[in-house]
């Protein structure tokens, strides 16, 4: 029994990161496929279809797209997010419980929905589709949990730093820039660097909200509608490997701040 | 810089609870004052009343004159060193330092000479390059001073700013604070709950209960001839002796006490003193001796201990009476069991209100 335990522990880690990682392990592995379908045999590798991602002209801007909509939606959204944080953590708010679970409660709301109202209210005031509300839509589904996550930072401790500072001659916007901010700084970066990769692969309020301007999960989504094809697993691989390197910047940048 | 400081009448309620109730208090410019109490007798609202961090619900604080009760703390001429330093984690050593000349605009070049200067002046030359969290607890606390001085405040606050130190180590920065107080010429106010600190380091003790000050002055004083039954319990141990008084004779005290009648020269006027009235006498352990002149007590040893500069003894008197403490001397030899006889001088004796 007491050795069948590791065994079986072993096997059931071994089954979960398989569920989640052999999609994505066979996703990568097939763009680098010599043929013309992305199914076994794997015959190659070969980068062509690397290069062929490389010269389109419509997925490249879709990759530009979505870089500036992630970075510039996730800036708003850990501005937002970190100045409710302190608004409501330094504050003697009435109803600062209330606010709070206002704030959050989005992050249970499906994208779907977030996405259709946001739609139908922009139908309403008359604002056309496009990356702006796009981006719009990446803040509203990030600010929330930017908020959380720096909420969550907020300590008593910081409180007499703060103090300390107004002591020592500091407006108020001098101790939020020079004191509270940077202090918080492995927080605001982990909270911009999960937005990045949050809006980097979100699909479907990018699809409802953008019309001639799209981003790189919607143009692939219109490249799937024509078939299976092995560059659509090379931009798949090229999304991924982007996510991945910005979580692992992020923790890098975190890391180093802590030490 | 310096400055005096006078607090009215200041009071502070948090819901039902009077934090101070009615509390004045003058210190001169460059005073070393301490808040000395027990925990909860509302040292750190008095002092965050003083730093500009709470309002008084009622009174008016004035440094160098000037009434500051409604000055935010950025704009009073004081400063603080907090209990846990607060100092800015994410900044080097000198920049924690150079942080208050860069709130009043002074140049980097001359905020980083005054970083160095104050760096020096708490024994951290050198430091400036290092990060808070590669410093020792004392070191830090250096730090938080430092940066504390360096604006050059009228006066600084701390509170309890030794708390986190260990033993050793706080005396030798009692001392280092009171060296460097004299040399800035600053008046302080010094939060503590060690009765040793402060008579180490006050020019002016402040003993304060529950709210309000019970008694305050030079720390001799305060020992010697203590205001209140709580100054004198809480700053030394004291020997309590029930005694009523039985007259009054030109300039004596007669009175009737547990142990024996005392005769106490008094000056003054003691026709207020009625015949009758219960008060207590109390006796500091040090002036109990077997060789003292005075009222003579037969006791029995019934604990003793060897602290070093003195032997601490308990002794029931005989034949009745309330359990004494006594030092006496390094060269005595006691043990369990012991007769001894022990006096005091009446001049040393305490004359305190029976509760
Ligand atoms: N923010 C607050 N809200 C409610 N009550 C408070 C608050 N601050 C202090 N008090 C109360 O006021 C009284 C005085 O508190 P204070 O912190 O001044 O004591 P202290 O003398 O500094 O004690 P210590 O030695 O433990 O630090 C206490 O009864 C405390 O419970
Ligand atoms: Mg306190």
């Amino acid at each position: 029994m007491n050795r069948l335990l590791p065994v079986a522990a072993w096997g059931y880690a071994l089954a979960l990161y398989g569920f989640i990682f052999l999609p994505v392990a066979v996703l990568v592995l097939f763009s680098f496929q010599d043929g013309r379908l992305p199914i076994p045999p794997f015959d190659g590798p070969s980068l062509k279809w690397y290069s062929q991602v490389w010269g389109d002209r419509k997925l490249m801007a879709a990759l530009g797209n979505s870089l500036a909509v992630a970075m510039l939606s996730s800036g708003v959204a850990v501005a937002l997010g970190f100045l409710a944080a302190w608004g409501l953590a330094r504050g003697r708010l009435w109803g600062t419980r209330a606010m709070q679970g206002l704030i959050t409660a989005p992050l249970t709301v499906s994208y779907l929905l977030i996405g259709l109202g946001l739609m139908i209210s922009f139908n309403l005031s008359g604002i056309g589709p496009s990356l702006v509300t796009v981006g719009i839509g990446h803040a509203v589904i990030n600010t929330p949990l930017c908020f959380a996550i720096c909420f969550a930072s907020m300590g008593d401790h910081q409180v007499n730093i703060e103090r300390a500072a107004r002591d020592l001659g500091a407006r108020e916007w001098q101790v939020l820039g020079l004191v509270t901010a940077p202090m918080l700084m492995p927080a605001i970066l982990a909270a911009f660097a999960l937005s990045v990769t949050f809006s980097w692969d979100e699909f479907i309020i990018a699809f409802l909200l953008s019309r001639f301007d799209v981003t790189l999960p919607v143009e692939i989504w219109s490249l799937l509608r024509s078939g299976l094809n092995p560059k659509t697993n090379a931009a798949g691989s090229v999304v991924f490997l982007i996510s991945v390197a910005v979580v692992l910047v992020a923790e890098i940048v975190v890391a180093r701040r802590r030490a | 810089m310096t400055a005096p400081v006078e607090i009215r009448a200041v009071s502070r309620r948090f819901g039902t609870t009077l934090a101070l109730d009615s509390v004045t208090l003058n210190l001169k410019a460059g005073e070393f004052a301490v808040l000395l109490g027990p925990s909860g007798c509302g040292k750190t609202t008095l002092l965050n009343i003083l730093g500009g961090f709470l309002a008084p619900s009622a009174g008016a604080v004035l440094i160098g004159g000037q009434d500051v009760t409604a000055l935010p703390s950025a704009r009073r001429p004081t400063t603080t060193v907090f209990q846990d330093y607060a100092l800015f984690p994410h900044m080097s050593v000198a920049d924690n330092v150079a942080f208050g000349p860069r709130m009043r605009g002074i140049g980097r070049a001359a905020r980083r000479a005054r970083a160095d200067e104050m760096l020096a002046l708490v024994g951290l030359e050198g430091a400036g390059g290092r990060r808070p969290h590669e410093l020792s607890g004392g070191q830090r606390q250096r730090v938080a001073l430092a940066r504390a001085l360096a604006v050059e405040p009228d006066v600084l606050l701390l509170d309890e700013p030794l708390g986190a130190l260990d033993l050793k180590l706080r005396r030798q920065m009692q001392d280092e604070l009171k060296a460097i107080q004299r040399r800035v010429g600053t008046t302080f106010v010094h939060v503590t709950h060690d009765q040793e600190e402060a008579m180490a380091i006050a020019d002016r003790i402040v003993v304060m209960n529950a709210g309000r000050i019970e008694d305050e002055g030079r720390p001799e004083r305060v020992y010697l001839r203590p205001r209140s039954r709580f100054a004198a319990a809480f700053m030394g141990e004291i020997n309590l002796i029930p005694a009523r008084v039985g007259g009054a004779e030109n300039g004596h005290l007669l009175l009737d006490t547990a142990l024996g009648p005392v005769r106490l020269a008094l000056r003054g006027d003691l026709s207020a003193v009625a015949p009758g009235t219960r008060l207590a006498l109390g006796v500091r352990p040090e002036h109990l001796r077997p060789d003292a002149e005075g009222l003579r007590i037969p006791a029995i040893v019934t604990e003793a201990a060897f602290f070093g500069t003195h032997h601490r003894i308990h002794a029931r008197p005989r034949p009745a009476g309330p359990e004494l403490v006594a030092h006496l001397p390094q060269a005595a030899r006691v043990a369990p069991g012991d007769e001894v006889v022990l006096s005091f001088a009446p001049a040393s004796a305490i004359l305190l209100p029976e509760d």
